[in-house]
C-alpha cells in the first residue's frame, strides 16, 4: 500500500503540517527498557549494555554509489542514501537548528540575554535528537560535534538501524541473509522490518523518552509540539524501502495504525511514569504537573464569547479543567474492544482513572507514576493480541464505528477528531485492499474534506477555525463508507 | 402637563409615605444598643459607634437624590440627580444580570443550585450583607434587587441618613467622624479605590472572587482597571472638588491649580491595585494544594495561556520573564506602579526584587510554588501599602503631571506590555492628560489617543443601555490581535508630543 496514489499523495499533503510541527529527528538511543521483550524484534535485556556502546560511523559509510548512494528513483534499492539525503527531512534535522526559530527556540529556554548568543547547534538537549548518530558517537552518547562542529548529517543511517561498528562490513557479505533478526541485533543492527520495532524506535524521538523529551518548557520557548502517529508520518515519511513479506500485504495501513496506536501509547505511558517520578525528586527542577501530556488546544485559544466551548465540551469534564492524554489514548480502548483479551478490559478503565487524576490541577504524582506503570502492564500483558493483524471483520468494525454517532461523542477536541481522522484513512485503505477494490472517488472527496477542516489557518499553530460540530457532520457523510 | 403634575403627586405621596416609614425604622435604630459589625476586609474602617450601622436600600437616597437640586442645597456641592444617574449605572443591575441566560448557564455548568442566592455570585451582585443588617421586608426598603446600590459604595446609612442632611456643617465634618456612622468616604481615592477593587479584582475576605471555573463555564473576564477611568464611565454621578465652584472650594480649602483630583486618583489607585491583587493572590496561594487552593487559573495572566498558537508570535519575541510556559501573575496590576514609584522617588530596587521573588515563585513549577508565592505577595502587598503613604502624602499640581505623564511614555517604552497593561497605561495617560494645561500639541495628541483607542479598546461599555456581553466578542478580538510592538510604536510617538521640562 504505499505506492504513492491518490490517497497517500492527499495524506502526505495533509500531514505536511503535522510533520512540520511535529519535526524532531528519529534517534536510536540504546533500546529502552523494554517492557515489551519478548516480542517479536524486541532485544533482549542483556544485549542492552553491549548495544549501548557500539560506535556510530556515519552517513558516509553508507553512502558509496556501490552501496547505497545509487541514481535510482525514490525508494530504489541501491539508492536509499540519494532518497534520505534529498526527499527525507530527517537529513536536515541537524541544519534546522541553524535557523532563527532555533536560536529563538534557545535564547527563551536557558532566558539568554541580547550579549548571549544561542547556539543549539551545540546544545545536548538538542543534539539528542537532530544529531544522534555522528561518526564515532556512542548512541546515546555524549555528542561528538558540540567539539568538532562537525556534524552535519542530521538523523543519519544508524539512527534507525542501529550503530554499525560491527555489522558494517558483514552485511553486504552473502551469509547475512542466512542470520536471522535476533543475531543480526546481537550485532547492533535494529529489526527494522518489524513494526513493532519500527515504531518504537520513532517514539524515543517522536514521543520522547526521560532523557529526550520535549517538555511544555520547550514548547513554550517556540519549539513545535510532539503528536506522533505512526501510520500517518511513515506514510508521509518518503520511504527509501520497499516493504516486503507480511508489509506487502493489503492490510498494511490498518495493522501499522493498530500497531502504533499501542506503541505509541505505551511509550507516553513510560514517559509520563519518568515524569511523574522526577515531580517526586526536588533536584530535578522538572515541571509537574507537565503540560505536554495535555490538549495543547484546550487552554491555547483565543478567547471568545461563543457557548459553542461549554455546550460541547463541559458536559464531559469539569468546566476549566485541563484534558490529559487526548492524543495517544483516545481511539486505544476501541482497539481494546476489538482485540478482546483480559487485560485489555482492564485499559480502558486504567486510562479514566489516569484522566480523573491527572485533571486535577496538582496531580498526585507517586498516583501517576503507579498508575502510569499499571497501565504499561496491561498493555504487555495485551501485547501478543493486540499486535495480531486485526482481520477484516476486526477493522471493518472499527471502520465503522469510527464513523458511528457513539464513538464520535468521545471525541469533542481537535486531537480527537485529528485521531480519529487518521484512523479512518488507513482502514478504510485496508479494508478497500482486502476487498480487492479501488479507493472510491467520493470517499477520498469526503476524506479531503474532513482533512480541510482539521487544517490550521495560513500563519497558525492551532487550530482556532476548528469547530467540532462541523467536523462531525461532515463524518455523518462518510456513513457510506461503513461496508454494506 | 396634567400628566407629569399626577406623576410628580403621586411620587411625593409614595415618597412621604416611604419616608415616615423610614423614620419609624430607622429612628430606633439611632438609639439601639447593638454592637458595631466586624467590617468587610475591602471596605474602610468600622463605625466606631456602638449602633449596627444597617442597609436601608437605595429608596431612601432616591427621596433627594433623583430629581435634582431644590431648597437649601440648590448649590454645586451635590447634584441630587445621583439616583436617576445609578439607574442608567450598570451597577443598579447587578443582580438582575443574575437572572439573565448567561448566568443560568454558568449555574447549570457548575451546578450551583441558584445563582440568585448563592453567596460567590451575590457578594459582587448585590449589596450581600447579612440578613439582620437589612432594614425593611423586601420590596420596601433594603433590597438585593437594587444590585450594588447607594449604601454598598458609601456605606450602611441607617446611622447617618438623617445627620447627613439636618446636621449642619456635615460636609465639612472629620471623615473620621462620619466613618463612626459607617460612611465610607468614597472621597479618598485610597478608600475609594478599596471599594471597587474588591469586587473588581476581588478579595478573598470578602468572598469576591471569580474562579477560572466561572469564567470557563462563561462569566465574562475581568478587565484591568484603573479606577479613574472606570469612575468616569459608569457613568459618574458626582461632582468632582474641580467641579464644584469658587464658593465649596473655599469652605474646603481647595486650590484646583494646585490639585489634580483625577490625576492623585489614577496615581494612588495604581497602587492599591497591586496590593488589593497581591492580597488576593497571596491568600489564594495560602490555601495550597487542597481542593479549590492552588493553582486558581484565575490568579494567573489569562492570556498568557489563552491564545492562538501564531507562527510569527510576538510572545516568542518578546520571551519570558521567568522559565517560557510557566505562567505568571496577571501583569497589569505592576504596570501603573511604576508610576508610583518613579513619582515617590522611590528605590526601583525594592520593588524589582519583591517583583523577582514572586517572577522566581512563579517559575518554580508549573503554577509556581505557592508557599513562595504567598510570601512574595504579601511582601509586594506589604511594600505598596507604605508607598500608598508616601505617595498621599505629595501634591499633584502641573509640574507633577507633566512629569507623570513622561514617565508614562517611559514606562511602555521600556517594557513589552501586554493588552491589560496597555491599557492601563494608556488609561492613565488620558485621565492625567484631561488635567494637563496648557495642551501645547492637543491636536496632534487627541490624534494619537485615537489610534490607541482602535488598537485597545479603550472605551466602555458604559452605562445601561451597552452591555458587557454584547460587547464582549469585539473586545476579545481586539485582545487577540494586539500587537504590543504596535503599541509601543505609537506610544513613541506620543511621547514626543510631551512638554519637555
Amino acid at each position: 500500500m504505499l505506492q504513492p496514489n491518490n490517497l497517500t499523495e492527499r495524506f502526505r499533503r495533509f500531514l505536511a503540517f503535522l510533520v512540520v510541527s511535529g519535526l524532531c529527528a528519529f534517534i536510536w538511543h540504546g533500546w529502552p527498557r523494554s517492557p515489551l521483550a519478548g516480542q517479536p524484534g524486541v532485544a533482549s535485556s542483556n544485549n542492552s549494555a553491549q548495544l549501548a556502546n557500539l560506535q556510530c560511523l556515519g552517513v558516509s559509510s553508507c553512502a558509496s554509489t556501490a552501496c547505497h548512494y545509487g541514481s535510482g528513483a525514490q525508494g530504489a534499492k541501491g539508492s536509499e542514501y540519494t532518497t534520505w539525503a534529498t526527499l527525507d527531512k530527517h537529513s536536515r534535522a541537524y541544519n534546522v537548528l541553524f535557523d532563527e526559530l532555533s536560536r529563538t527556540i534557545l535564547r527563551n529556554y536557558k532566558r539568554l540575554n541580547a550579549a548571549e548568543a544561542p547556539h543549539p547547534e551545540r546544545e545536548a538537549l538538542c543534539l539528542r535528537c537532530h544529531a544522534p548518530d555522528q561518526p564515532g558517537q556512542v548512541l546515546g552518547g555524549p555528542s561528538l560535534i558540540a567539539q568538532t562542529g562537525s556534524g552535519l548529517d542530521g538523523v543519519g543511517c544508524e539512527s534507525c538501524h542501529g550503530p554499525a561498528e560491527r555489522w558494517r562490513t558483514a552485511h553486504y557479505l552473502p551469509d547475512w541473509r542466512e542470520k536471522s533478526a535476533t543475531e543480526k541485533e546481537a550485532l547492533g543492527m535494529r529489526p527494522t522490518k518489524d513494526l513493532v520495532a519500527r515504531a518504537k524506535l520513532c517514539a524515543e524521538c517522536h514521543i520522547g523518552t526521560a532523557q529526550r523529551e520535549v517538555n511544555h518548557d520547550l514548547i513554550a520557548a517556540g519549539h513545535p509540539r510532539l503528536n506522533f502517529e505512526f501510520s500517518a508520518y511513515l506514510a508521509n515519511m518518503p520511504s527509501h524501502w520497499c516493504e516486503q513479506g507480511e508489509n506487502a500485504r493489503a492490510d498494511f495501513p490498518a495493522r501499522s495504525w493498530a500497531v502504533g496506536q499501542v506503541v505509541s501509547a505505551h511509550a507516553a505511558l513510560e514517559l509520563l511514569e519518568a515524569r511523574a517520578h522526577s515531580a517526586r525528586d526536588a533536584n530535578t527542577q522538572k515541571a509537574w504537573p507537565e503540560f505536554a501530556e495535555y490538549d495543547c488546544f484546550a487552554c491555547h485559544h483565543d478567547l471568545r464569547d461563543d457557548t459553542e466551548r461549554q455546550n460541547s465540551v463541559f458536559g464531559k469534564r469539569a468546566p476549566g479543567s485541563y484534558p490529559w492524554g487526548t492524543w495517544y489514548y483516545t481511539l486505544l480502548p476501541e482497539i481494546a474492544r476489538e482485540k478482546p483479551a483480559p487485560a485489555a478490559a482492564k485499559i480502558a478503565d486504567s486510562l479514566k482513572e489516569l484522566q480523573a487524576l491527572m485533571a486535577r490541577p496538582y496531580p498526585d504524582p507517586v498516583a501517576v507514576a503507579n498508575l502510569a506503570r499499571a497501565t504499561q502492564d496491561h498493555l504487555d500483558q495485551w501485547a501478543k493480541t493486540a499486535y495480531a493483524p486485526l482481520g477484516r471483520a476486526s477493522l471493518e468494525s472499527l471502520l465503522s464505528r469510527f464513523s458511528h454517532d457513539r464513538s464520535r461523542s468521545t471525541v469533542a477536541d481537535w486531537d480527537g477528531c485529528t485521531q480519529l481522522y487518521l484512523a479512518i484513512v488507513p482502514l478504510y485503505q485496508a479494508s478497500q485492499g482486502l476487498r480487492g477494490l479501488p479507493e472510491n472517488r467520493d470517499v477520498l472527496a469526503e476524506l479531503a474534506g474532513l482533512r480541510s477542516l482539521l487544517q490550521f489557518g495560513a500563519g497558525f499553530n492551532s487550530p482556532g477555525n476548528f469547530h467540532p460540530q462541523v467536523f462531525r457532520k461532515e463524518l455523518d457523510r462518510l456513513q457510506k463508507l461503513a461496508p454494506q | 402637563m396634567r400628566l407629569p403634575d399626577m406623576r410628580l403627586r403621586l411620587s411625593i405621596a409614595r415618597s412621604s409615605i416611604f419616608a415616615a416609614g423610614l423614620v419609624a425604622v430607622a429612628g430606633p435604630l439611632l438609639y439601639s444598643n447593638g454592637r458595631a459589625q466586624q467590617p468587610q476586609a475591602g471596605k474602610p474602617a468600622p463605625p466606631a459607634s456602638t449602633e449596627k450601622a444597617k442597609y436601608l436600600g437605595a429608596d431612601a437616597c432616591q427621596l433627594c437624590h433623583e430629581t435634582g437640586p431644590r431648597g437649601r442645597f440648590k448649590d454645586d456641592f451635590v447634584r441630587l440627580t445621583e439616583y436617576k444617574t445609578w439607574k442608567t449605572d450598570k451597577h443598579s443591575q447587578a443582580y438582575a444580570k443574575l437572572n439573565e441566560a448567561r448566568s443560568k448557564q454558568i449555574g447549570m455548568l457548575l451546578k450551583i443550585a441558584d445563582v440568585t442566592k448563592d453567596d460567590r455570585c451575590l457578594n459582587c451582585h448585590a449589596a450581600n450583607v447579612p440578613l439582620d443588617l437589612r432594614v425593611g421586608t423586601e420590596g420596601q426598603a433594603y433590597r438585593l434587587e437594587d444590585g450594588v446600590s447607594c449604601d454598598a459604595c458609601h456605606g450602611p446609612s441607617s446611622l447617618w441618613l438623617t445627620p447627613h442632611f439636618t446636621e449642619p456643617g456635615w460636609r465639612t465634618k472629620p471623615t473620621a467622624e462620619k466613618q463612626k456612622l459607617g460612611f465610607y468616604d468614597v472621597r479618598d481615592p485610597v478608600e475609594r479605590s478599596q471599594l471597587c477593587l474588591s469586587c473588581h479584582v476581588g478579595s478573598m475576605a470578602d468572598g469576591k472572587v471569580v474562579t477560572h471555573d466561572m469564567y470557563a463555564a462563561g462569566h465574562p473576564p475581568l478587565p484591568s482597571i484603573e479606577v479613574a477611568t472606570f469612575s468616569d464611565s459608569m457613568p459618574r454621578h458626582w461632582r468632582y472638588m474641580k467641579e464644584k465652584g469658587p464658593k465649596i472650594w473655599a469652605a474646603f480649602h481647595y486650590d484646583p491649580k494646585k490639585e489634580l483630583e483625577q490625576t492623585r486618583l489614577t496615581v494612588l489607585s495604581g497602587v492599591v491595585a497591586l496590593r488589593v491583587a497581591a492580597n488576593l493572590l497571596a491568600s489564594q496561594a495560602r490555601k495550597g494544594r487542597q481542593e479549590s487552593g492552588w493553582p486558581e487559573f484565575a490568579q494567573l495572566d489569562c492570556y498568557a495561556c489563552h491564545h492562538d498558537l501564531k507562527v510569527e508570535s510576538w510572545r516568542l519575541k518578546r520571551g519570558y520573564m521567568g522559565m517560557p510556559g510557566r505562567p505568571q501573575m496577571r501583569s497589569w496590576p505592576l504596570e501603573l506602579v511604576k508610576l508610583g514609584i518613579r513619582l515617590a522617588g522611590e528605590e526601583p530596587t525594592r520593588v524589582k526584587q519583591a517583583e523577582d521573588a514572586l517572577t522566581m515563585a512563579f517559575s518554580a513549577q508549573p503554577f509556581g510554588d505557592p508557599e513562595k508565592i504567598a510570601a512574595a505577595a504579601s511582601d509586594l502587598s506589604a511594600w505598596s501599602q507604605r508607598l500608598t503613604q508616601r505617595l498621599g502624602a505629595r501634591q499633584y499640581d502641573q509640574p507633577a503631571a507633566r512629569k507623570l505623564l513622561r514617565e508614562l511614555c517611559a514606562i511602555a517604552q521600556e517594557g513589552v506590555l501586554d493588552y491589560d497593561s496597555a491599557r492601563q497605561v494608556t488609561w492613565a495617560f488620558k485621565i492625567i492628560y484631561s488635567e494637563l494645561e496648557p495642551k501645547a500639541r492637543d491636536k496632534e495628541v487627541r490624534s494619537i489617543l485615537k489610534s490607541l483607542d482602535t488598537e485597545l479598546k479603550l472605551e466602555l461599555p458604559s452605562g445601561t443601555d451597552k452591555s458587557i456581553l454584547g460587547e464582549l466578542t469585539q473586545g476579545l478580538k481586539t485582545i487577540n490581535h494586539y500587537d504590543p510592538y504596535r503599541f509601543r510604536a505609537l506610544i513613541e510617538e506620543l511621547s514626543r508630543q510631551l512638554p519637555q521640562d
